[in-house]
């Protein structure tokens, strides 16, 4: 009796797992993920695992599986991590007309080893009482560091996290290392405190008057004017504050447009299933769901940017999002560079 | 050298070198990194000083949770030992609950409190406090300072108070002179567990912005995925926890003051003046250290209770229990047969207890490193030897466990070695004659006598187990989650309402079993006998 019972239950895991599985590493950790893993399954009966990683573990652990990786499909929130897992080794190309198609040339790895899924833009967010319209006339990544308007009112995360070495990053791309230096040294003495917390935290500091403007992710606002728990700290910061893109203007290089995107692993045992769930992740339907849902640029150019996002841009007066101009595979290559010029210039310790 | 008095040299001898083997061979295979060149990432760090700055600020971190915690805890034992006042039992049992607090979650559940009570965060989280993480460590930590010093104070100050008294000095002029001082050696042995527990955490003081060498550790390991200046940066923090050590022992160097008689001290009744000062003390300490962080997770749990069910808690928490249960078993039965095997040993004693000690004193960074490496080369001599393409150790609990055993092995040796210790050798030399060996004595008479401290043993492993991060979250598999790593992950993503429901779910826990061990009488921690 025992033995049929088990004979049953083993038939049918295997019944369940019939259709497919695929595993994913992923660095992203948005609920908004998970609905359309759902989605997928549902579309394809390809169950989803997902581990939450952070990037360089994840990265180091699958170079270490080597010819028995754990994971079928690496997914990371930075094109430098992207760059880097290639780099490492551990992503091999794809080729797939769907992502040809779907996804512009700009935002995928030239040997087809890594493609963006959504984009997401550095910039700045500013209280709505202490900062005018003047101040925002001219204002740049390199005016917010050179204008004595922002001493001690420029709140940033730390070192540690990618993102903001993805943006010291491209600035090393655009104008090298010795610029980039002054840049940095320029920044951490606007600095209004040291740096703590993420990115909505700097909001909140910019909310509370700690200083008057912040350096985030676009998409994080998206998530303060969505904050309805009234318990919650991020309650009321989007009412208080606006968010800024750099670099637009003529002559101007861009705002930092960063992704977050995914790779086939190399020696997956889910190849297929892998493609398949890029792909999908890459339609213009699930483009538009990362957008309304996560507030983060579609890379599809079909998918059209959800209304909170058009309303940033109207609002600012802006057709479209000026980005820089580079390949962003230097985000990983000049990676370390960036880390050891913040870490070099005090970027944690501003203020001792 | 013939070091073994008893028969059965060989089962013993093998034995212990398994043992050994165990607890040192991890560590040994990361030696090579240390020779490895310098990274970039490296040179930077010490050409602009950081590396140093990051040194000086863990001393300073260290010396301060040190002294934050005997100012918290020798007094809090001294009150609840000289003095009787209403309430005193509630009080004592409140004052060893901060143990159930993981230190990160303490950090966690004060960065709101803080936030909210402005005028509290400004007294804590100044220079003076490190931004916090001197105030977290030390208000969840100091119980270990409590408890030793508690029971010491008890057992062994009596004569010596009384001399005191009859010379006519005074209760202050008594504690100056001799209360304080002849604690001085249970107080130290007791602050370098506080001390370990400090430099084996890395989240606490990444949350709080302190750059210590558990930053370097972690950005170049986890940040930038440089294991060897990871192992360098190790060796540096090994040095700090040597010499802290080192000079622990020549600050002990006079023995510790055994008491002479059997007699506790006589608990007398405060003046008005000093009741008030009791009251006030002990109540600011127990409302700090776990009725506002308790009150505070209640509020977030019962607000966030929609996601009780959406974080997969039951789950989380039956693969918390599995691992841990596994990793308890394993160490009871090493610690068991290695205990009973060092306990006849004639010679050498010390040096195989300092070798289990070793595990726990290693930072748990460090050990996690060591044992990943380890590891990771066991799984590519396996595939060398059988062609296995699953890394058969990589991708399950094995590491972790290998790891938790190495670290808390020396909890469960301790306990074992003391109690076997009090029995006369007598036992076992009757056991001999009746013609049983190693394994027969072992059987028939140590499992028997160990029945009782095994209980004991289980429930501080449980403890120390369900509230262990640093190993758990990089030795993990894939998939692997337990409630100490998914506390990490949610507070790591500004979701600390979310993370107060696991975190509720091992202070409740541990806050029973602490209790249980508080009212059976018993002391819940007594690591100074590990030293």
């Amino acid at each position: 009796m025992k033995k049929l019972l088990l004979g049953l239950i083993l038939l049918s895991s295997m019944v369940v797992n019939a259709a497919g599985v695929v595993n994913v590493y992923t660095t992203r950790h948005y609920d908004a993920d998970d609905a359309l893993y759902k989605e997928f399954t549902r579309e394809t009966g390809i169950k989803v695992n997902v581990v939450s990683d952070k990037s360089a573990v994840s990265i180091s652990k699958l170079k270490e599986q080597g010819r028995a990786p754990l994971a079928d499909i690496f997914m990371t929130s930075d094109a430098g991590n992207l760059a880097k897992a290639k780099e490492a080794g551990i992503l091999q190309s794809v080729e797939s007309e769907t992502l040809e198609t779907n996804i512009p040339s700009k935002y995928q790895d030239d040997e087809n080893k890594w493609f963006g899924l959504t984009k997401r833009a550095r910039v700045f967010i500013y209280s709505n009482d202490r900062v005018s319209e003047e101040d925002l006339e001219g204002l740049t990544y390199e005016s917010l560091v050179t204008d004595s308007r922002w001493n001690d009112e420029v709140l940033v995360r730390s070192s540690s996290n990618m993102y903001n070495q993805s943006l010291v990053a491209s600035f090393v791309a655009l104008n090298g290392e010795e610029k980039t230096s002054e840049w940095v040294e320029g920044l951490v003495g606007q600095m209004a405190r040291n740096p703590k917390g993420n990115d909505r935290v700097q909001a909140v500091a910019v909310k509370d008057g700690e200083g008057d403007i912040a350096i985030a992710n676009s998409y994080y606002y998206g998530k303060l004017v969505n904050e309805t728990d009234k318990t919650s700290k991020y309650y009321g910061v989007a009412e208080k504050t606006s968010l800024y893109f750099p670099n637009q203007n003529e002559g101007e290089s861009g705002v930092h447009m960063n992704i977050s995107g995914a790779g086939v692993v190399k020696n997956a045992r889910n190849k297929e299933e892998a493609v398949k769930l890029i792909e999908f992740l890459s339609m213009k339907k699930q483009q538009e769901a990362f957008s309304a849902t996560n507030y983060e640029f579609p890379v599809n150019p079909e998918a059209k940017m959800s209304d909170l996002l058009a309303s940033w841009l109207e609002e600012q007066g802006l057709e479209t999002v000026k980005e820089q101009d580079i390949n962003l595979n230097l985000l990983g290559e000049y990676n370390e560079k960036a880390l050891n010029i913040m870490i070099g210039s005090n970027w944690d310790t501003p203020k001792k | 050298m013939k070091i073994f008095k008893i028969e059965d040299g060989i089962i013993k001898f093998f034995l212990l070198a398994l043992i050994l083997a165990f607890i040192v061979l991890p560590i040994s295979d990361s030696i090579p990194l240390l020779f490895t060149p310098s990274t970039p990432y490296l040179d930077v760090l010490v050409e602009k000083g950081i590396l140093w700055e990051y040194l000086l600020n863990t001393l300073e971190l260290v010396f301060k949770v040190g002294l934050f915690s005997i100012l918290l805890g020798f007094t809090s034992s001294y009150i609840v030992t000289m003095y009787d006042f209403k309430f005193k039992s509630i009080f004592k049992v409140l004052l060893t609950l901060p143990l159930a607090f993981p230190v990160y979650v303490g950090a966690y559940t004060y960065s709101s409190i803080f936030y909210t009570n402005k005028w509290l965060g400004n007294i804590f989280t100044g220079k003076l406090f490190m931004e916090g993480s001197v105030f977290i460590y030390g208000i969840f930590l100091y119980p270990y300072v409590y408890l030793a010093c508690r029971s010491y104070l008890k057992d062994n100050l009596v004569e010596y108070i009384e001399a005191s008294k009859t010379l006519g000095k005074s209760s202050l002029e008594t504690f100056i002179k001799v209360i304080f001082p002849l604690s001085w050696p249970a107080v130290l042995g007791s602050t370098l567990f506080v001390i370990f527990e400090t430099l084996s955490d890395f989240a606490v003081v990444e949350y709080y912005g302190v750059g210590t060498i558990s930053k370097v550790i972690t950005d170049s390991w986890m940040g930038l995925g440089q294991k060897d200046t990871a192992a360098k940066a190790s060796m540096i923090l090994l040095f700090v926890l040597t010499v802290i050590i080192f000079s622990e022992k020549i600050l002990r160097r006079k023995k510790r003051y055994e008491g002479i008689s059997d007699r506790k001290i006589k608990p007398e009744k405060p003046s008005g003046l000093a009741t008030i000062m009791i009251y006030l003390f002990l109540s600011i300490v127990v409302s700090l250290s776990f009725i506002l962080p308790t009150y505070e997770m209640l509020v977030f749990t019962i607000a966030k209770s929609s996601y009780i069910a959406s974080i997969d808690l039951l789950g989380i928490a039956s693969n918390t229990l599995i691992t841990l249960f596994i990793a308890i078993f394993i160490i009871i039965v090493i610690s068991s047969i290695f205990a009973s095997i060092v306990n006849q040993l004639k010679r050498g004693k010390k040096f195989f207890s300092t070798i289990a000690v070793m595990g726990y004193s290693i930072p748990s960074l460090i050990l996690a490193l060591a044992v990943y490496i380890f590891t990771l080369s066991l799984d590519n001599f396996i595939y060398d030897l059988f062609h296995i393409e699953w890394l058969v150790l990589m991708n399950t609990r094995t590491a972790l466990v290998i790891a938790l055993v190495i670290k808390f092995i020396s909890v469960a040796f301790s306990n074992y070695s003391n109690s076997l210790a009090k029995i006369s050798p007598n036992v076992f030399h009757a056991s001999t004659m009746l013609r049983h060996n190693f394994l027969g004595t072992f059987f028939k008479v140590n499992l028997p006598l160990l029945k009782k401290p095994t209980k004991f043993v289980f429930i501080i492993l449980f403890i120390d187990l369900i509230k262990e991060l640093t190993l758990t979250y990089t030795l993990r598999p894939f998939n692997f989650k337990t409630l100490s790593t998914e506390i990490y992950r949610y507070a790591g993503n500004e979701m600390i309402e979310v993370a107060a429901i696991p975190s509720l779910v091992i202070v409740g826990i541990c806050s029973l079993m602490i209790i249980y061990l508080e009212l059976g009488g018993k002391n819940v921690k007594n690591r100074k006998d590990k030293l």
